[in-house]
C-alpha cells in the first residue's frame, strides 16, 4: 500500500514537471563534474623559449600541464577533472594560440592510448589566459603557446580545483616550477644575472654553486612515476644560505614490512637558488626495488640414492633418485632435477653447471648459465630488469650494491623500476639480502633510467 | 472529458509524497589502505576513516572478499612467509592461516600479492625468481595451502568463480628465449600446443565473465602464425588463425561475452571463420562515468598522507582495483 501511494505521488509529481516551462526544466538539470569549478592545472608542466627577438625581446613558449599516476603495477594515465586553466600572466598578453590536447581513457592500461587533439578555446583578457572544456575522466594536456613583449613578463599565478577539490595554487616565473608540481619548469631564459649549478658528487651526494651571493638553496623531489622515490635533503652541517652547498640524495624505507621486494621510481629534483630572481635546475634520479635470485645447488637436495628430499611442482612430486635425467649422465636426486626444468639451470655437487633445453627436453652441460637475454648471468653482477626502463647494453649503479652491473636478463615478475641481483647458486646465497630500495643510474642514460650527469 | 485542475493535482502529488517511498539500500564504495602499518577503512560519503587493527605487528596487502564482509592480509609474525588474517569489517578477527617457507628451492621469496578466489579460498603470490611466480591455494575451510602452481610469468589466472586456473610453463629463467617452449596449461592439464611446437604466447590469459572460457593468442615460432586458442570448460580447445602479425596484437579482452582484440587499426572481433570485424565499444554511460568519477574522487582523496596499498569493494564497481589490474568497467 505504501509502495502504491508512493508511485501515485512520483506520478502525479512527473506529470507536472511535464507539465513545466522548459526553462525552469532546465534549473533542475544535474550538474556533472567537470562543468563548474574554477580553474585547474596539473601536477607538472614544462615551458621552452621558442624565439627572441633582439630588441623587442619577444617571448613565445609552450606551457604543458599534464599529470599521470600509477595504480598497482599498471601505470595508468590521471584522472584530473579540469573544468578550466587560466594563467594570469603580470603583464598584457600580446599573441596567443593554443590547444587542449586531451587523451581518452580507451582502456585500462592497454597501449594505444593515443592523444586526440582535440581543439578547446582559448580566451585572451587582459593578463589572463584562460582554457575552457567540460572534461570527464581523461588524461589532460594543456599547451598554450603565448607571446608577450618582455620575458620577465611571463610570471604570473595558477590556481584550479582538482577532482578533490582541493585547491591548487601556485605561480610561475618564466620556467620555475610552483608548490604543486610546477606550473612551467622549463627553459624560459630569464634576463638575470641569477644562476644555479648543479653536480652530482655521487649517487646520493649533491652540490650545488650559485651566484651571485647573497642567495638562498632550495630543494624539492616530485614524484613523476611511482611513490617510491628520492628524498632531498641538505648535508648534515650545510645551511640554506652556505654557498657551494650541498645536499643529500636518500632511498625511501622498503614499505613491505615483511621485506618483498618493492616498486621503485622516478623523481624529477629540483635544486633552486632563491635571491632576488630565483634559478632553478631539474634532474630526475630513479631508485629501483631490489631483489636476489639463485639457481638451483643440487647440494641442497640431499644425496642420491637414499637422502633425497621431496618437491611438489604443479602437482607432480617428485622424490628419490633417477638415472640419467633428460640426457644427463648420472644419479641425482629427482628433486633437483625437476628443480633445474623448473628454474633452468642449476649446478651439481662437483660443480659443474646445467641448464635445460625445453625445446628437446635435454640437459646439458654448459660453460656458463645464461639468463632471459641470451648472455651469461655473472654472480654479482647480473641484473635482471624491465626493458622498459633498463635497455640492453646498460651498466647500472645501485647505492650500497656496486658499480657498473650488467643489465643482461630479464623476467615476467620483474616489471617497472624493480631489479633482481643474481647472486649465484643455492638459497644461502640471499639468505641475507636486503630487499631494499636504492638509488641508481644508468650509463648511458635513458629516457627511464637517468645518469649521474646532470644536463646541461 | 472533464479537465482536472492543476492545483488538485499537485496536492494530492504532495500528499501522496508525505508517505514515505520504500528505502533503497545502496550500499557505498568503501576502501580499505594502510597507514603506518595498520589497517583503515573508510567510505564514500564523508564518514571519517576506522581503524580496524592495531598492535605492533605492520600488517600488509589488505583486501576485501568478494561480497566486502571480510577483509584478508598478511602480517609477518614468526617464521615462514607471515600469516594470512581474516576479519570481518569491524576488525573481529576470524581466521588465521601460518604461511610456511617453500620446501626447498623455487618457492615464492615473499608474499607479493593476495586474492580472494571465493568465499572459503585465497591466492597468494609471489615471484620465485625473475620469470616465475608461484601462487598457493589457501583452503580456509582447510586450512590447508598444499596446492602451489608455478607460472612462468606474473603467477597463475583463475576464473572468476575461482574454481580453475591457467598457466604457464616451459619457459623456464634460466633458458634463452630461443630455447624456450612454453605451453598453457589448465588446472595441472597441458592444453596447448602440442609438445614439440615451440609458440610464443602474445596475449594474457583471460577468461570470459562466466568463467566458462579461457582464451590466449599464440604466435607459432617456426611460421609467425597466429592463432587465437580458446579453451572451453567441457575441454574443447578451438583454434582459429588470424591474419595479423604479432606486432600487430596489442591486447585481447571480453567486453561482456565477445572476445575482442585490440590491435594497432583498432578494435576488432575475431570471427568463428577467422575473419576480423572492426568493433566499435560503447560509450561509457552516463551512470557508469559518475560512479567512475566518485570511486576516483575517492581515491585521490586517500592516496597521499601515508595511505598505501588502497583496496576498493563496491556492490556495483565502475572502478575496482584487483591484483595486479585496475579495471574501469563500461
Amino acid at each position: 500500500m505504501i509502495e502504491a501511494r508512493c508511485s501515485v505521488g512520483i506520478t502525479l509529481t512527473a506529470i507536472m514537471l511535464a507539465l513545466l516551462p522548459w526553462p525552469l526544466m532546465s534549473a533542475v538539470k544535474p550538474t556533472r563534474l567537470g562543468e563548474t569549478g574554477e580553474t585547474v592545472v596539473g601536477q607538472a608542466a614544462t615551458a621552452s623559449r621558442i624565439s627572441k627577438a633582439v630588441n623587442r625581446r619577444i617571448f613565445s613558449g609552450t606551457f604543458v600541464a599534464h599529470g599521470q599516476t600509477s595504480f598497482n603495477q599498471c601505470r595508468w594515465a590521471e584522472t584530473w577533472i579540469i573544468s578550466a586553466v587560466r594563467f594570469d600572466l603580470s603583464r598584457r598578453v600580446a599573441n596567443l594560440s593554443g590547444r587542449l590536447v586531451q587523451t581518452p581513457l580507451t582502456a585500462p592500461c592497454a597501449p594505444g592510448n593515443q592523444p586526440i587533439a582535440r581543439q578547446f578555446p582559448i580566451s585572451v583578457s587582459g593578463t589572463s589566459i584562460r582554457v575552457s572544456s567540460s572534461l570527464g575522466v581523461y588524461h589532460i594536456s594543456i599547451i598554450a603557446a603565448t607571446s608577450v613583449h618582455r620575458p620577465e613578463a611571463a610570471r604570473g599565478v595558477f590556481e584550479g580545483q582538482e577532482a578533490s577539490e582541493q585547491l591548487l595554487t601556485g605561480k610561475f616565473v618564466a620556467g620555475l616550477s610552483a608548490p604543486y608540481g610546477g606550473a612551467a619548469s622549463g627553459n624560459f631564459e630569464l634576463p638575470s644575472l641569477t644562476t644555479i649549478s648543479l653536480k652530482r658528487e655521487t649517487l646520493t651526494l649533491l652540490s650545488a654553486k650559485g651566484s651571485p651571493a647573497g642567495g638562498r638553496f632550495e630543494y624539492s623531489s616530485l614524484p613523476t612515476t611511482g611513490v617510491n622515490v628520492t628524498a632531498i635533503e641538505l648535508a648534515a652541517g650545510i645551511e640554506p644560505t652556505t654557498n657551494p652547498n650541498q645536499a643529500n640524495l636518500k632511498s625511501p624505507e622498503n614499505p613491505n614490512p615483511n621485506g618483498a621486494p618493492a616498486q621503485g621510481g622516478l623523481a624529477l629534483i629540483t635544486g633552486r637558488y632563491v635571491r632576488e630572481v630565483e634559478a632553478n635546475k631539474a634532474f630526475f634520479v630513479a631508485t629501483f626495488g631490489l631483489s636476489c635470485y639463485n639457481s638451483a645447488d643440487e647440494s641442497e637436495w640431499g644425496t642420491p640414492k637414499e637422502n633425497c628430499r621431496s618437491v611438489t611442482i604443479n602437482g607432480a612430486t617428485y622424490t628419490g633418485a633417477v638415472a640419467d635425467p633428460y640426457g644427463l649422465k648420472g644419479i641425482y636426486c629427482a628433486a633437483f632435477i625437476a628443480e633445474v626444468s623448473l628454474q633452468g639451470a642449476g649446478v651439481t655437487r662437483d660443480g659443474r653447471k646445467i641448464q635445460y633445453d625445453p625445446s628437446t627436453s635435454l640437459i646439458s652441460v654448459v660453460k656458463e648459465i645464461q639468463g632471459a637475454d641470451g648472455t651469461p648471468v655473472v654472480v654479482g653482477r647480473t641484473l635482471a630488469r624491465d626493458r622498459k626502463v633498463v635497455p640492453r647494453s646498460v651498466l647500472v649503479d645501485i647505492d650500497g650494491v656496486g658499480n657498473s652491473l650488467v643489465a643482461n636478463d630479464t623476467g615476467g615478475a620483474i616489471k617497472g623500476y624493480r631489479i633482481d641481483l643474481y647472486k649465484g647458486a643455492g638459497e644461502a646465497v640471499c639468505a641475507n639480502f636486503t630487499n631494499s630500495i636504492s638509488i641508481a643510474s644508468c650509463q648511458p642514460a635513458g629516457d627511464n633510467c637517468p645518469s649521474l650527469t646532470i644536463p646541461e | 472529458m472533464r479537465r482536472i485542475p492543476a492545483v488538485l493535482v499537485w496536492v494530492l502529488a504532495l500528499v501522496f509524497l508525505a508517505v514515505p517511498c520504500a528505502p533503497v539500500v545502496s550500499k557505498p564504495t568503501k576502501a580499505l589502505f594502510l597507514k603506518a602499518g595498520q589497517i583503515f577503512y573508510k567510505t564514500d560519503d564523508d564518514a571519517a576513516e576506522v581503524q580496524l587493527t592495531d598492535g605492533d605487528t605492520p600488517k600488509f596487502l589488505p583486501v576485501w572478499s568478494k561480497d566486502g564482509l571480510e577483509i584478508a592480509f598478511a602480517e609477518r609474525r614468526g617464521d615462514g612467509l607471515g600469516t594470512v588474517v581474516i576479519i570481518d569489517e569491524h576488525g573481529r578477527r576470524l581466521e588465521e592461516v601460518a604461511i610456511a617457507d617453500a620446501d626447498r628451492g623455487a618457492g615464492m621469496r615473499a608474499i607479493e600479492s593476495l586474492e580472494w578466489l571465493s568465499p572459503r579460498k585465497i591466492a597468494i603470490t609471489g615471484s620465485a625468481n625473475p620469470s616465475l611466480t608461484e601462487t598457493r591455494l589457501i583452503d580456509l575451510d582447510e586450512m590447508d595451502t598444499k596446492t602451489s602452481i608455478f607460472d612462468d610469468g606474473p603467477g597463475a589466472d583463475f576464473s572468476p568463480d575461482g574454481k580453475h586456473f591457467a598457466y604457464i610453463s616451459g619457459s623456464p629463467h634460466f633458458t634463452p628465449e630461443r630455447l624456450r617452449a612454453p605451453a598453457l596449461h589448465i588446472d595441472f592439464r597441458r592444453v596447448f600446443p602440442e609438445v614439440g611446437v615451440q609458440v610464443r604466447f602474445l596475449t594474457e590469459r583471460v577468461w570470459s565473465p562466466d568463467g566458462k572460457v579461457l582464451a590466449v593468442v599464440a604466435e607459432q615460432v617456426a611460421t609467425g602464425k597466429l592463432t587465437l586458442v580458446t579453451w572451453r570448460m567441457d575441454g574443447d580447445l578451438e583454434r582459429r588463425s588470424l591474419t595479423l602479425s604479432a606486432g600487430d596484437i596489442q591486447s585481447l579482452f571480453w567486453s561482456g561475452d565477445t572476445l575482442l582484440l585490440r590491435t594497432a587499426d583498432g578494435v576488432m572481433r575475431p570471427t568463428e571463420d577467422g575473419r576480423l570485424e572492426a568493433w566499435k565499444l560503447g560509450e561509457i554511460a552516463d551512470d557508469v562515468r559518475h560512479r567512475v568519477d566518485m570511486q576516483l574522487l575517492l581515491l585521490n582523496r586517500l592516496e597521499g598522507n601515508g595511505r598505501t596499498a588502497i583496496d576498493f569493494w563496491c556492490e556495483d564497481c565502475a572502478f575496482r582495483t584487483a591484483r595486479r589490474k585496475v579495471v574501469l568497467g563500461q
